[in-house]
């Protein structure tokens, strides 16, 4: 029988307090690509896992100036290049007139690199995932608190992960089939 | 000044607080109207908005949301109309095209218009056989390329859906031929010497009409020919005959005179020659130098005329009260019969009499005095006494032959022809032109008299009062549609040639119903014409073949003007006939004085269901769509009534209703009630506008009459004046201080010629022009052509041509009284008019206001949809597919020059209007801002024509519509990027001035300020 791929290994915890704790010594042990599941959210868990710089200001500040330069490059195109127009002895390219139209492209560059980009770094929307496959993991939504360490880790090995886990005294450790 | 919120507002005018008002004033500020002095509700509203009833509020009572309703029930209803099939209409092309007609170009040809007999030479511009545009002809000694209003206006007359267009036969449509047979018949029974016929023509001063009226006499030798025109020259001629013993025509020199006294003589706006006249007469107050020498005019009149407002010295004073200042003048000047006899006005005094003569002796041979055609005839023969002891005879004015070709007084003419119908010795009478039910004064009663006639034959442009009456009504043509000829001021006979075939095929000319009466029966009118001059001229067959096309080309005969004669005064006339009771001078100062005068926009009342003409507003009172009683301030406070009172005017027993108008520098205890108003039968348009001044007008006093009584009604009258709307309101501004000298600078220029003299650039405030750093942007840069434009206010003389000549250019909609007095007057270009000094005898000036095309246009910044923008060429241009009718661009206007459809002005239904309209300008929608454009397809089709000749366009070779109108030679438009233009010279002069500079807006027109010259002897 062929072994399906494994994601990764799932601990079980009863308490936040033990997945918190378990969550920095695996962190600590050296293991980066970790998550975290709990029915509640708790507090210091996301950088227990490991979770503090994210891309995407910079994401969103690229998309604002992206938005306001189409702004004010499409002003200038329709005013200067295209159909040129002499309003009120103004030169063609009086840009202040076109501050308005800049100003909200850039706002809309902004907001939706920030809406996309948090989706698509997110890896979300995400219809699979393997942690489903674990039929425990259905308790995450109740009263257990799990941790994942995922296979993807460049320390992850499966027999050496599990042992390490097990060390954290979880109620359980299972394995994750993609 | 400045206006106080915490004054009560007014509702009417007040003339105590006016003059309070004026009072305060530094006798040197400018001021518009009553309304304004007064602090008016209403003239608050049209200073607080330039659309005060803003509401889109119908005034007939339909609103928006009324218009929301309908529009959702007919949308309901359309559906069910959609299942129409619409009928097949064939179109075929032209198989042989004719001669000469280019699609889109149109031609120009020569013809003539005449007013009570003088004609004025012009040349109609015609679209694929359509005449549209009437230009001045600038051969023609009449016109030299001016117009006046009327025969701008008279296309649309052409074109006037209310016109006659079936011969009618007691009330029921007929046709020409039961006419010719009527006519036959006639013949038989007046048969041989026709001692009941009669014919009755206006003033005839065509020679070959007047042949056709003659071979009719000759055949009926007992047969009558009547003359009568009720704003004719009788005077004139009968002023002829006193001073030279026979009647002579007076041509006048303008151009020539250095000082002129007109005796209530409106030369500038009405009368024979006045196009010429103005031409001649602007022509002498060119200021291209400090050092040139302008004319200087006195003018005694009591009705506020356009030719007063161009006085140097005015003076009001009764019509009757004329005669003796005419007569103390010409004892002064050296006319040594009139000593003695006079009494004057009380308004002048006897140094300011001496002071108008002192002058007038100091430019012997280049003076001239000049009688109104409403004084008496010893006016005239005063007026004539006084040129001959000036030695002004050849040199500013000459003598010629009478116009006419049969020289009778009018009016003499029409009693006895009432008298004869009044005693049944009249059987036929054949009325060719005019409408005597309505015009003939009321002692003939004419209407009831004409009743006594067996067979009466109307000939007229519209089925008037007097058609109504008639048996038989023969459709007139136009004079665009018919041929004739016609006598100039001078006496140079232009032809009239026909720019379209009658538009309907009831209209016959005058000749061919004189042809059913002589021996020609079927001849053409173009035969009727060419005939007789043929029989006239020495020049016979290919000569004469020649002579006629180039007459018909250049529209005048080369060499026919009359001759100078040489006639002598006599002086022993002097002493005012005791006839003369209208005029005399014996009549109680406290007795009220009316006096008739030929309005200045519809005259007798031939032109009253011409809308252009309804609507334009009269110069100086900017009265539309009306007549009024007109009166002075002191004479309204005397007799306790106000403007919009509606009163009784009775004369000798007879009476009219009118509303009052109070006008500043009328004269007092006066009344002017202008003729052609109160028609019963005039058409849509003219039905029901104004007061019918003839039913107190009387034959023995036709112009002036004493012992008017008044009484008020108690009701009120409305009336639609222009003067209060489209104020340049500067109050708002004075609250910024920086600027606040700026704002002060009136908006129109004026200094004496000594002022001038010391300071040519009086007109020009250094602080009032915009630093170089005012504005952030840099200037635009206008490479190639820039058109501007520059009015000249020393000559413009306030004759309303412009306003016209731009309607009927650009198709610009009449709006109706309604409308104008809700401010919505679609006019381009109008003329405002300021006064300055004390209600009693202010000074007048005339500006007229188009579009400034602004370099900076304020008005182009706040449209959000790019409906205004600026051509390369600096037009300020209007895409009416772009407008949405917001009305920020008219909110933001300094100049308020911008003109709003509110409503579907433009008749877009009426088929005969179709022809009227310009193809190469839009014929505007409901909810468009327009404005003037400079005329811009003339531009383009300039620019066509010069790329194709690949060349550039020479200076002068576009002309607006309201610069090729201008008799005065104000206006003139050119490339401003061109120093050698002659727009460019103008603005170069040291009068040139802009308005509102301070803005920093850049208007393209500029003005050349106004120069006057009073009298130093004079201290007023």
């Amino acid at each position: 029988m062929k072994r399906k791929a494994i994601y990764g290994l799932l601990a079980e915890f009863e308490t936040p307090e033990q997945l918190l704790a378990a969550a920095h010594l695996t962190h600590d042990a050296g293991y980066k690509s970790i998550d975290a599941f709990t029915p509640m959210p708790v507090e210091g868990m996301a950088e227990a896992v490991g979770f503090g710089h994210t891309k995407l200001p910079a994401v969103v500040f690229t998309g604002g100036l992206l938005g306001g330069l189409t702004g004010f490059f499409m002003c200038y195109y329709a005013n200067v290049i295209s159909f040129p127009l002499n309003i009120g002895g103004k030169p063609y390219n009086s840009w202040p007139a076109w501050i308005p139209i800049t100003f909200e492209l850039t706002i809309l560059g902004a907001a939706l690199c920030a809406v996309f980009g948090m989706l698509a770094m997110n890896g979300l929307p995400t219809p699979y995932h393997p942690v489903f496959n674990v039929a425990r993991f259905a308790l995450a939504s109740k009263d257990r608190f799990f941790l994942v360490v995922k296979a993807r880790d460049k320390k992850f090995d499966l027999l050496k992960t599990a042992e390490f886990l097990k060390t954290l005294q979880p109620h359980g450790v299972f394995e994750i089939e993609v | 000044m400045s206006s106080n919120p915490n004054t009560p507002e007014r509702k009417s005018i007040d003339l105590a607080a006016a003059s309070a008002n004026l009072a305060h004033r530094d006798g040197k500020r400018f001021w518009q109207s009553l309304e304004e002095l007064s602090e008016t509700k209403e003239y608050r509203e049209f200073l607080e908005h330039e659309f005060p009833h803003d509401t889109a509020k119908d005034p007939e009572g339909i609103d928006r949301r009324d218009v929301l309703k309908l529009a959702a029930a007919s949308a309901a209803l359309a559906g069910l109309s959609a299942c129409t099939k619409l009928p097949t209409e064939k179109i075929v092309p032209y198989v042989k095209p004719p001669e000469e007609i280019i699609p889109g170009r149109p031609l120009f040809y020569a013809t003539s218009m005449q007013l009570a007999g003088v004609a004025t030479g012009l040349l109609v511009e015609s679209n694929m056989g359509r005449p549209t545009k009437i230009e001045g002809n600038p051969e023609h000694p009449g016109s030299l390329g001016g117009t006046d209003v009327f025969a701008q206006a008279s296309v649309l007359t052409l074109y006037d859906p209310d016109r006659s267009q079936t011969v009618i036969h007691e009330g029921r449509i007929s046709d020409w031929d039961p006419f010719a047979v009527a006519m036959t018949n006639m013949r038989g029974q007046q048969s041989p010497k026709g001692p009941g016929l009669r014919i009755l023509t206006e003033t005839v001063t065509s020679p070959s009409l007047a042949a056709h009226v003659r071979a009719v006499l000759k055949q009926f030798p007992e047969a009558k020919w009547h003359q009568y025109e009720p704003c004719g020259r009788d005077n004139v001629r009968e002023g002829a005959k006193l001073a030279f013993g026979k009647p002579v025509n007076p041509v006048y020199k303008f151009d020539k005179a250095d000082v002129i006294v007109s005796l209530d003589a409106d030369f500038l706006t009405c009368g024979a020659g006045h196009v010429r006249y103005t031409r001649d007469f602007s022509s002498r107050r060119a200021l291209d130098t400090p050092s040139a020498n302008p004319n200087r005019l006195y003018v005694v009149e009591s009705m506020p005329s356009s030719t007063g407002a161009m006085a140097d010295h005015r003076k009001p004073a009764r019509a009757s009260e004329i005669g003796g200042f005419a007569q103390r003048l010409a004892a002064e000047v050296g006319v040594a019969s009139a000593n003695g006899g006079g009494t004057n006005s009380q308004n002048i005094s006897a140094d300011w009499t001496r002071a108008v003569a002192k002058d007038l002796q100091q430019h012997r041979g280049s003076s001239l005095v000049i009688a109104g055609e409403e004084q008496p005839p010893y006016v005239h023969a005063l007026a004539h006494a006084m040129n001959a002891a000036l030695g002004n005879v050849g040199k500013t004015v000459y003598y010629t032959d009478p116009l006419e070709t049969n020289p009778i007084d009018g009016m003499e003419s029409l009693r006895d022809l009432a008298n004869d119908m009044k005693a049944g010795k009249v059987d036929a009478l054949l009325i060719l032109g005019g409408n005597p039910v309505y015009d003939a004064p009321v002692d003939f009663d004419f209407g009831p008299a004409l009743l006594n006639v067996k067979l009466r034959i109307h000939s007229g442009l519209y089925y008037d009062e007097t058609g109504e009456l008639c048996h038989w009504h023969v459709p007139a043509t136009h004079y665009l549609e018919s041929w004739g000829d016609a006598r100039a001021y001078d006496g140079t006979i232009g032809i009239i040639q026909p720019l379209i075939a009658p538009l309907y095929q009831g209209c016959h000319s005058p000749y061919e119903i004189l042809g059913l009466l002589g021996n020609d029966a079927g001849k053409s009118n173009h035969d009727g014409v060419r005939d007789y001059w043929a029989g006239q001229r020495p020049e016979k067959d290919k000569a004469f073949e020649d002579l006629w096309e180039r007459s018909l080309h250049d529209g005048v005969m080369t060499g026919t003007a009359l001759p100078a004669i040489n006639v002598a005064a006599r002086t022993d006339f002097a002493k005012p006939p005791n006839t003369q009771s209208a005029g005399s001078n014996t009549a109680a100062a406290s007795d009220l004085e009316i006096s008739f005068r030929p309005d200045p926009s519809i005259l007798d009342g031939r032109f009253a269901n011409n809308g252009w003409l309804q609507e334009t507003p009269k110069p100086n009172t900017r009265l539309t769509w009306d007549n009024a009683a007109m009166v002075s301030p002191a004479t309204a406070q005397h007799l306790n009534i106000t403007t919009g009172d509606y009163v009784t005017l009775q004369l000798n027993g007879h009476e009219t209703k009118a509303g009052v108008m109070i006008v500043p520098g009328h004269a007092d205890s006066s009344v002017t009630l202008h003729l052609g108003y109160g028609r019963r039968r005039a058409g849509k348009v003219g039905t029901g506008t104004g007061f019918n001044a003839n039913f107190i007008r009387n034959s023995t006093t036709p112009w002036a009459a004493t012992g008017l009584h008044i009484e008020k009604t108690g009701e009120e009258y409305y009336f639609a004046v222009t003067q209060h709307q489209y104020i340049i309101d500067r109050q708002g501004q004075t609250f910024e201080e920086e600027s606040a000298a700026a704002f002060h600078r009136d908006l129109i220029q004026v200094a004496t010629l000594e002022e001038f003299r010391a300071n040519p650039r009086f007109a020009q405030d250094p602080q009032e022009e915009p630093t170089p750093g005012l504005s952030l942007y840099p200037g635009f840069k206008y490479d190639g052509y820039a058109w501007g434009m520059s009015i000249d206010l020393n000559k413009c003389v306030g004759c309303n041509a412009c306003v016209v000549a731009c309607q009927s250019e650009n198709n610009i909609a009449v709006v109706g009284k309604k409308q104008v007095m809700l401010g919505r007057a679609m006019h381009w270009i109008r003329v405002d008019t300021y006064f300055r000094g004390g209600l009693e005898n202010p000074e007048m000036y005339y500006e007229p206001m188009p579009c400034m095309q602004c370099e900076n246009a304020p008005c182009e910044v706040v449209c959000p949809v790019g409906a205004t923008t600026h051509s390369p060429e600096g037009l300020n241009e209007m895409t009416y597919n772009r407008c949405v009718g917001t009305r920020y661009c008219s909110n933001n206007c300094p100049y308020k020059v911008r003109r709003f459809n509110f409503f579907l002005f433009s008749d877009w239904q009426t088929p005969s209007l179709y022809g009227l309209r310009n193809p190469n300008v839009t014929v505007r929608s409901r909810g468009v801002m327009e404005k003037c454009t400079y005329c811009v397809q003339r531009i383009n089709a300039a620019k066509i024509h010069s790329e194709e000749a690949n060349q550039t366009i020479k200076d002068g070779e576009i002309v607006t519509a309201c610069q090729g109108a201008c008799p005065a030679d104000a206006i003139v438009f050119g490339n401003i990027n061109d120093p050698n233009s002659r727009v460019s010279k103008l603005k170069a002069q040291s009068r040139n001035y802009r308005l509102l500079a301070e803005l920093n807006t850049k208007p393209r027109t500029s003005y050349l300020a106004r120069v006057r010259n009073p009298n130093p002897e004079i201290h007023e």
